[in-house]
């Protein structure tokens, strides 16, 4: 008898729905990649390249004059960009997180969408790291980044966290690469199993890199899986923790706070799972995955979300707190009159301007999520596609007010700056889309999207731990533990 | 294999867990005394603080750790929650321990929170003009708050590049800022969120334990339905009361300093308490054979695998705190780590560093180590050494110089005595694990090793 059945006393129920066959999934997954390409999937495309288009526009533009077609002023002069730069950023933290952290924790259900959340991963650290490489408006000279020996002697701070974030989005973009790359494997196989044509089973072969399925094969796998989930552990914290020591360093009132490193990760595995989440269900729907990514799953990342959107609503309730605690007259303005726009007015007897955007924040991070609080809405597509729209716009605004509404009114009246974005902005903050898109909608038609051979180990009747439990009766073997006395 | 049927897990006529509750209460005497006898007042007030606060942590850790088992549907868990639920049932008895610390604070006998409870005084007739968007609603303190923030101009003049003495200024300036925090400081206020705290400690731990032991009788699965549901909302009130606790309790004994990130810390600390206690003690019931195979390496494994993570976020949150203050280098903020560095304290600092992560992390990374019974044994020793450390590094530089005294030992055998007096009683009384549990069956299965 398996011990792993679900208890219908508690109402647990099998993963994936019972009756689904290896084959079955195998099928689902493998289809989207070998049918002809859908018409819907190329009207897509050519938005996304347009977007791209556009953005390539906007930058050309931000190139020749310089970094004043942004609407960044004195003395906000870290605006959209950084703002996108860290949105982006934080959208890249779902998929090392299903993939590494939800492992060591044996969440099976991961493995309906890890494959899928490390793909968004990697596209949207692109996205993030474009903000770096172009926000001084002179983009030939983003070597500076790199401690190069260059020719006047140049060399970077090492003191700054703009450094660091370097080295730490570098890291996180390099190592969930080659994890992406290697889940994939075994699923290039399949691949190249299947292939009808020799184009395609020269191309899977040549990533599946001589992939067999052996024995031997799966256990190196295996090994190596569990070693990257414990290196990409620690790089989940630490990305968003440099991320949040770029402003919590400073001495600004609003970015210099103890709770941002762990309240950014939480901010960012919170809106990542809200991508992950829309453009799950849009996929689901199409490809018809439902019997792969079950309503089941869906519960779970809402859980998930509505944890996250938790952890988020207590570092704002600490700020707030403690910006009232700290008897500081800057750290109040800051919240009170710049975030809350009342019970602080400014000597014109006027509210901060900038309150719809603290509102915006936290109406569709803390209050929006809490309908996930009911089992109705927790599994129900329409809520939580919206919701998790939502979800992301608040923590684009969540971004926005820290750093706007952080410098826009700082200590000196005479010193503050209304901040407006401009069309080119508006026009780089869209291009970021076009350039997600058109490497997600190339991912979805050419990769299998879900990890095949990883969903097969919670169908029904699977026995993922069988060889385990050999492994410690077996006298003698490596990870038997010591008997005690 | 493991039958529940066949062996009752009860602690029965064993020759030391029969007895076991014996060996803390004697010490919790020898303790009470060897304090009382050799220190005054003051120093008793923190020694009895850092102590009462060891302990308060060990039983938060296990309100966390049954309320996220119960959230997250474990099963690995199922066999080592007893232990765990047995600690957090010791709630009340915690609460009893601080009732003389939250007396002495009311009285004013215990003199730790004299700096704010001196403001309190001064506080009705301080002199600031009423505000008059007096909107947020704080009773007052806040309008108070507002009155400083619009005064700030003055602030500015005087308060910086005044040199490192403190002028007759500076002093006024920061019996101000303490005076603006009264309306969250003062006494009644202190008392009165004490005792809700210890409430909802209380209340949370003893419904939990007692739905888990009428399960052990009925064996209904409902119980467990019931806990799930019941577990979300109350971690949310746990966390809330243990970071209020936080600040009213530790971080208030500076009340100029602030932290945005100190909760999240003492949870931090927490957890690694509860862990470690809960390995020896599972330990110890293993290997007296009381509990047969129903805890075994594997458990024990995966235990010491949330020990370890829950060091390592220790680690990140500490980590976070100090850099930011000593990045900013704010003289407001940094001079609660200044306190932590002279006077002695500079080693304890250190030896924190080395002993709560650099030590721990490398001799705990391994499975092999962590599998290694004897080995994971005394890791919890010592991880649970320097927690009660850690915690003497909040409390005691409030104190004065660093000088260990027979009474900060004593307290701690005192208040940890009488807590863990109760325990090992208690364990004495129920089935060492949760036999009515629907998930127990998984969990005594349990052997995926990774």
């Amino acid at each position: 008898m398996s011990y792993d059945a679900p208890i219908k006393e508690l109402g647990e129920t099998y993963l994936l729905p019972e009756g689904t066959t290896p084959h079955e999934v195998t099928e689902t997954i493998s289809r989207v990649t070998e049918d002809k390409t859908p018409r819907g999937w190329w009207l897509l495309f050519l938005m996304s390249l347009t977007a791209l288009g556009a953005m390539g526009g906007a930058l050309t533009y931000l190139f020749v004059q310089g970094v004043g077609v942004w609407g960044n002023n004195a003395p906000v002069y870290w605006a959209w960009d950084i703002t996108n730069f860290v949105w982006w950023i934080g959208i890249g933290h779902a998929g090392t997180l299903i993939s590494a952290i939800l492992f060591l924790f044996r969440q099976k259900w991961r493995t309906s969408i890890n494959r899928f959340a490390e793909a968004m991963t990697v596209f949207a650290v692109l996205c993030a790291a474009l903000f770096p490489a172009i926000h001084t408006g002179r983009p030939w000279f983003d070597y500076y980044l790199f401690p190069l020996p260059n020719q006047m002697d140049m060399w970077p701070n090492f003191k700054s966290p703009l450094m660091w974030d370097v080295f730490a989005v570098n890291t996180y973009l390099l190592i969930s690469v080659i994890f992406w790359y290697m889940g994939l494997i075994p699923d290039f196989a399949t691949l190249r199993d299947r292939s009808k044509n020799l184009f395609r089973k020269r191309a899977y072969g040549f990533f599946a890199l001589g992939w067999r399925g052996a024995h031997r094969h799966w256990q190196h796998y295996e090994r190596a899986y569990l070693i990257f989930a414990g290196i990409s552990t620690p790089l989940v914290l630490s990305v968003h923790s440099v991320v949040s020591f770029d402003f919590a360093t400073s001495v600004v009132p609003g970015w210099h706070t103890t709770i941002f490193p762990p309240y950014f990760v939480a901010g960012a595995v919170f809106s990542g799972f809200a991508l992950v989440t829309t453009l799950m269900l849009i996929c689901r729907s199409v490809f018809k995955m439902q019997k792969i990514v079950t309503v089941k799953h869906l519960d779970y990342m809402n859980k998930f979300m509505l944890g996250t959107a938790l952890l988020v609503g207590y570092a704002y309730a600490m700020e707030f707190f403690i910006a009232w605690y700290s008897s500081n007259p800057y750290e109040q303005w800051v919240f009170f009159h710049n975030r809350l726009g009342w019970g602080m007015l400014d000597s014109e007897g006027n509210w901060g301007p900038l309150w719809w955007a603290y509102y915006t924040m936290v109406f569709c991070n803390v209050v929006v999520p809490q309908i996930f609080w009911f089992k109705r809405a927790r599994t129900s597509v329409p809520i939580m596609f919206i919701a998790s729209i939502l979800i992301n716009i608040g923590m684009w605004f969540e971004r926005f007010v820290i750093i706007v509404t952080s410098t826009y009114r700082d200590f000196l009246p005479s010193a503050w700056g209304m901040f407006h974005p401009t069309l080119i902005d508006i026009l780089t903050y869209l291009g970021t889309f076009g350039l997600f898109f058109t490497l997600f909608l190339l991912f979805i038609r050419w990769l299998p999207m879900i990890a095949i051979a990883e969903v097969k180990i919670n169908l029904p009747g699977a026995h993922p731990d069988l060889h385990a439990i050999e492994a410690l009766e077996e006298p003698g073997a490596a990870t038997a533990p010591v008997p005690a006395e | 294999m493991t039958d529940v049927k066949n062996t009752d897990y009860r602690v029965g006529n064993d020759g030391f867990w029969a007895r076991a509750w014996v060996v803390p209460l004697v010490l919790a005497g020898v303790g009470g005394l060897m304090a009382a006898l050799t220190a005054g007042p003051e120093r008793l007030s923190y020694a009895y603080l850092f102590a009462l606060f060891t302990i308060v942590t060990v039983m938060l850790g296990g309100i966390f750790l049954v309320l996220i088992q119960f959230l997250t549907a474990a099963h690995w868990g199922v066999s080592t929650r007893r232990i765990v639920e047995v600690i957090m049932s010791g709630a009340p008895v915690v609460a009893l321990l601080a009732l003389p610390f939250i007396f002495g604070v009311w009285t004013g006998k215990v003199p730790v929170y004299q700096e704010w409870q001196e403001a309190t005084g001064h506080g009705a007739h301080h002199d600031e003009p009423a505000d008059e968007h007096g909107v947020l609603g704080l009773a007052g303190s806040v309008a108070q708050a507002q009155g400083h923030a619009e005064g700030h101009e003055a602030d500015h003049e005087t308060g910086h590049d005044e040199g490192h003495s403190h002028t007759a200024q500076e002093t006024t300036l920061h019996h101000e800022i303490i005076e603006a925090k009264t309306g969250y400081l003062n006494t009644p206020a202190w008392t009165m969120r004490a005792i809700i705290y210890l409430l909802i400690w209380s209340v949370i731990a003893w419904l939990y334990f007692g739905w888990s032991r009428r399960q052990d009788e009925d064996h209904d699965p409902r119980h467990t339905l019931r806990m799930q549901s019941l577990a979300a909302p109350l971690l949310i009130v746990f966390a809330g009361a243990l970071t209020f606790a936080a600040f009213d309790w530790l971080m208030s004994l500076e009340p100029s300093w602030f932290s945005t990130i100190f909760g999240v810390v003492i949870f931090a600390g927490s957890a690694v308490a509860i862990l470690a206690t809960t390995i020896l003690i599972g330990l110890s019931l293993y290997k007296r054979g009381l509990v047969g195979e129903a805890i075994n390496p594997v458990h024990f494994h995966d235990l010491a695998k949330l020990l370890f993570g829950f060091i390592c976020f220790w680690t990140y949150v500490s980590f976070s705190q100090w850099m930011l203050i000593w990045y900013a280098g704010i003289p407001e903020e940094a001079t609660w780590f200044h306190k932590r560095w002279e006077g002695g304290w500079m080693f304890v600092s250190y030896l924190l560093i080395f002993g709560h992560f650099v030590a721990p992390f490398l001799l705990l990374i391994s499975r092999v180590q962590k599998l290694n019974l004897r080995w994971l044994q005394a890791m919890c020793f010592w991880v649970i050494f320097i927690h009660a450390v850690d915690i003497y590094w909040f409390v005691l530089p409030q104190a004065g110089a660093f000088r260990i005294q027979l009474a900060d030992i004593g307290a701690l055998l005192f208040v940890g005595g009488v807590f863990f007096a109760y325990v090992f009683w208690q364990l004495g009384r129920v089935p060492l694990i949760p036999v009515g549990d629907p998930r127990l069956q998984r969990s005594l299965h349990h052997h995926q090793t990774h």
